[in-house]
C-alpha cells in the first residue's frame, strides 16, 4: 500500500514539473540567418546572444541556419502566416517588399531613444525608410569585388584583368583540363535559375553600362545591357566557370585553390583564412575589369529587421541595442571584413592593415544599387522574372539579343501591372 | 435489427470519412473555388472572383503547355521503366538461388528510402565535378563528365532514371508475390503442349500477373504524376523550367510568386487530367478482360 502511494506521489510530481517546464523554460527569440554558418557572422551573432542572454535572464536567441535561397520565400509564407521569427536579416533589395506588405515593426522610436541615427551612417536615414520612418538597423555594407588567387596568376604568368577581353582571356588561360575533367577555373559564379543568379550576374551588365530597368522602364533591349548579359553567356559557354553547382559548392572550389577568380563579397577572405589559412596571404581584390564607374560594380546594404507579429518584439529590440553598441560594432567589423552601420567602426590601422578593405569600401561608395529603380516593393518577383531568361539563355542556349526581347516583353507587362 | 445492421458499419467508417473531408476534400474544394479567384498573397488581404480569367490565361500560357508536356513524358518514360524492369526484376527474383532473401530485402532499400533522402544521395552522385557517376564515365569508359542536371537535355532522363530506380523495387515485389501465385501445373501443361519460354511468359505469366501489373502501373502513374520532392530537391525545375513538371509550376506560382488563384487553377487542372487518364485506363482494362 505504501509503495503504490509512493508510486503515485513520484509520478504526480513528474506529471506537475513536466506540466510547469514550459513555463520554466526560457523565452527564446528566433532569429533564423544563413550567416550562422558563415565564418565572421557566426562569432559575433553568437558572441552579442551570449551578452543578450546575460542581461536577460529567461530569455535565449536560438539562432539557426536557413538557406539564402530559401530564406525569403520562407520568410514571406512566415510572416502570412503569422506566425514569423523574431528578429529577420534582410536586404536593401527587398526591405521594400517587406515595408510594402505592412510585415515589418517601425524602428524610427526606438533608434532615437538609442541615438542610432547620429551614431550610424548617413544610409540609416535613407535605407529601409518609408514616409521618414526606418524599418531596419543597418548591419553592414558590402559590395561586390575581384577577389583572385595571386599564386594560380604567378603560376599562369598572367596580371590581373582590368577590361573584359582581359578577364576573358586569363579566364581561358586559367581554366586547366586533365584527362577530359576541367581541374582548374578561370573563374566562379553563379549560373543555377535561383537566387542569387541576379545579383552576380549584374555587375557584368553595370560594368558593360547597361542595366535591365532604367528610369522605371525596361531597359533590357539596349545595347550595352545585351553586352554584359552576352558577355557573361560567354563565360558560360567557353565553360571557364563550373557550371549548375550551388554558391557555397563554387566557394568552396575557390578557397580550395581550384578557382582562379571570384566575384564575391569581403565575406569571402573570413571563409578563405578559416578553410584555408595557407592560402589566404595570397588572395588578392581588385576592382570589375572595366572602366570607368563600372569597375564599382554593384553595392548594397544587409539589415536587420522585426517582423510586425513577432511575439518577443522587446527581446528582440534588446538584441540589436546591443550589436549596435560600438564595441560591438567594432568587433563585427573584426570578425567579418564587412564594415558595419556604426560611424568610425573602421580604423585607420584596420585600413592599413588590410589594403583590400579600400577597394570594397570604394565599391560601397560608388556602386549601383542592385534594386531596379522604381521597383524596389516588388524586387522578389523581379529578380525571379529576370533569372528565369538569364538561365533559358545560358542552358538553351538562346541567343543574347532574343533572350533580352524575351524578358523585354515580360518586363513590360511586369511593370505595366505592378505600377498601375 | 436489418436497418441497424445496415448502418452499423457506416457509423464505423464515419470517424475515418471525417477525417478524409476535412484533410482532402475540403482543401480540393477550396483549391477549386480559389481557381475562380484572383489573390495575390503578398499584397491583397481577400481573393476577388475573377470567374474563368485564370484559365483562360493558363491556356494562352506557352510555359503551362511546356510543363504539361513535360509532365507526361517524365510520367510516362517513369512508368514505362518502373514497370518493365519491374516485372524483369520479378521474374529473376522468382528464380531460385542461394541467399535470395538476403537479396529480396537489400533489393527492397530504395524503396524504403525518404524521397528527400534519396534526392540529396543521386543529387552528389549526378554532380558534374565530385560525382561518382562522371567518375565512372570518364575514368572507365572514358566519356567526358556530362551536365546531368545542369543540361536542359537531359536532366528530365536523370530524374526519370531515379525515379525507376526508387520505385522499382515496389512494383518487382508486388508482382513477385502475383507470379508466385501463378499455379506451377500450367507452365507444366505449356511445356508439355510443347510451349517455349517465351510462349510460357506471353500466354501464361502475363495473364497471370496483369490485375496487379494493371494496379501497379496505375499507382505509379499517379505517383508519378504528382511527384514533388525528387524533381523540387534535385533541379528545382530548373535548369531553365527543363525538369518544371505540372506540380512544380503550382508549387512556383503559389509560393514564389504568391499568386494562389492561378495555382490553384494548375492545380486543379492536373487533378482533372490525373483522373481523367485514371478512368480511361480502368476502362480498357475492362474492355481487355472481357
Amino acid at each position: 500500500m505504501l509503495k503504490k502511494k509512493i508510486i503515485v506521489l513520484l509520478f504526480s510530481v513528474v506529471l506537475i514539473f513536466s506540466m510547469l517546464s514550459p513555463g520554466m523554460a526560457a523565452v527564446k527569440v528566433r532569429f533564423p540567418n544563413w550567416q550562422w554558418a558563415e565564418a565572421g557572422f557566426k562569432e559575433i551573432f553568437t558572441e552579442v546572444a551570449q551578452q543578450f542572454a546575460k542581461e536577460n535572464p529567461g530569455a535565449e536567441i536560438d539562432g539557426y541556419v536557413v538557406a539564402p535561397s530559401e530564406y525569403y520565400d520562407k520568410l514571406t509564407i512566415e510572416m502570412k502566416a503569422g506566425n514569423p521569427p523574431d528578429i529577420v536579416m534582410l536586404r536593401d533589395s527587398n526591405i521594400a517588399q517587406f515595408i510594402a506588405m505592412n510585415e515589418l515593426t517601425p524602428l524610427g522610436d526606438w533608434m532615437k531613444k538609442n541615438g542610432i541615427f547620429e551614431r550610424f551612417i548617413p544610409a540609416q536615414q535613407i535605407v529601409g525608410v518609408k514616409n521618414g520612418e526606418p524599418y531596419g538597423l543597418i548591419a553592414f555594407t558590402k559590395s561586390w569585388q575581384l577577389l583572385y588567387n595571386k599564386k594560380l596568376f604567378e603560376e599562369a604568368n598572367i596580371k590581373v584583368p582590368t577590361t573584359p577581353s582581359e578577364f576573358l582571356e586569363a579566364a581561358q588561360k586559367l581554366t586547366i583540363s586533365e584527362g577530359g575533367r576541367i581541374k582548374q577555373y578561370g573563374f566562379a559564379t553563379m549560373t543555377l535559375d535561383k537566387a542569387p543568379l541576379y545579383t552576380y550576374m549584374l555587375p557584368w551588365v553595370i560594368g558593360m553600362g547597361g542595366n535591365f530597368v532604367k528610369d522605371g522602364k525596361s531597359n533590357a533591349t539596349d545595347k550595352k545591357t545585351i553586352e554584359g548579359v552576352a558577355f557573361y553567356k560567354e563565360l558560360f559557354d567557353k565553360r571557364v566557370i563550373p557550371i549548375g553547382v550551388e554558391e557555397p559548392v563554387y566557394r568552396q572550389l575557390f578557397w580550395e585553390g581550384k578557382v582562379a577568380m571570384l566575384l564575391d563579397g569581403p565575406w569571402i577572405l573570413q571563409l578563405v583564412e578559416a578553410k584555408n589559412p595557407a592560402l589566404y596571404p595570397y588572395i588578392g581584390v581588385a576592382p570589375l575589369p572595366f572602366e570607368g564607374k563600372g569597375k564599382y560594380g554593384t553595392a548594397g546594404f544587409n539589415l536587420l529587421g522585426i517582423p510586425k507579429n513577432a511575439k518577443n518584439k522587446e527581446l528582440a529590440l534588446k538584441y540589436l541595442e546591443i550589436l549596435a553598441r560600438p564595441e560591438y560594432q567594432k568587433k563585427f567589423l573584426e570578425y567579418t571584413n564587412l564594415a558595419p552601420g556604426a560611424k568610425d567602426s573602421v580604423s585607420a590601422q584596420y585600413a592599413e592593415k588590410n589594403p583590400w578593405f579600400g577597394v570594397f569600401a570604394k565599391g560601397v561608395e560608388n556602386g549601383v544599387p542592385i534594386t531596379p529603380q522604381g521597383l524596389e516593393a516588388y524586387y522578389l518577383e523581379y529578380e525571379t522574372l529576370i533569372q528565369k531568361h538569364i538561365s533559358k539563355m545560358l542552358f538553351n542556349n538562346i541567343p543574347p539579343k532574343k533572350a533580352m526581347a524575351d524578358l523585354d516583353k515580360e518586363l513590360k507587362e511586369f511593370i505595366a501591372k505592378k505600377t498601375k | 435489427m436489418k436497418f441497424k445492421s445496415k448502418l452499423y458499419p457506416a457509423f464505423l467508417l464515419t470517424p475515418a470519412i471525417l477525417v478524409l473531408a476535412v484533410v482532402v476534400l475540403l482543401p480540393t474544394l477550396q483549391a477549386f473555388l480559389l481557381s475562380f479567384q484572383s489573390w495575390d498573397f503578398l499584397r491583397d488581404s481577400k481573393p476577388t472572383f475573377i470567374w474563368f480569367q485564370n484559365y483562360i490565361q493558363m491556356l494562352q500560357d506557352e510555359s503551362f503547355w511546356g510543363a504539361f508536356g513535360r509532365t507526361f513524358i517524365y510520367t510516362i518514360g517513369s512508368v514505362l521503366g518502373i514497370v518493365g524492369f519491374g516485372l524483369l526484376s520479378a521474374l529473376l527474383l522468382n528464380i531460385s538461388f542461394p541467399l535470395r532473401g538476403v537479396f529480396r530485402g537489400v533489393f527492397l532499400m530504395p524503396w524504403v528510402l525518404p524521397y528527400a533522402v534519396a534526392a540529396l544521395a543521386w543529387s552528389w552522385l549526378y554532380d558534374y565535378q565530385f560525382g561518382l557517376i562522371n567518375f565512372v564515365l570518364n575514368t572507365l569508359l572514358k566519356i567526358p563528365p556530362l551536365l546531368w542536371l545542369g543540361s536542359s537535355n537531359i536532366a528530365l532522363l536523370a530524374l526519370m532514371i531515379v525515379s525507376i530506380w526508387k520505385e522499382l523495387p515496389f512494383a518487382a515485389i508486388m508482382l513477385l508475390a502475383s507470379l508466385q501465385s501463378i499455379p506451377l501445373d500450367l507452365y507444366e501443361a505449356g511445356a508439355i503442349d510443347g510451349a517455349g519460354a517465351w510462349k510460357s511468359f506471353w500466354h501464361i505469366t502475363l495473364p497471370g500477373v496483369l490485375g496487379v501489373l494493371s494496379i501497379v502501373t496505375l499507382l505509379e502513374f499517379i505517383w508519378a504524376f504528382k511527384q514533388f520532392p525528387l524533381i523540387y530537391i534535385m533541379t528545382g525545375g530548373g535548369p531553365a523550367q527543363a525538369t518544371e513538371t505540372l506540380v512544380i509550376q503550382t508549387y512556383k506560382q503559389a509560393f514564389v510568386n504568391f499568386n494562389l488563384g492561378y495555382a490553384s487553377t494548375i492545380g486543379v487542372v492536373t487533378l482533372l487530367v490525373s483522373s481523367i487518364f485514371a478512368m480511361i485506363y480502368f476502362k480498357l482494362l475492362n474492355r481487355m478482360e472481357r
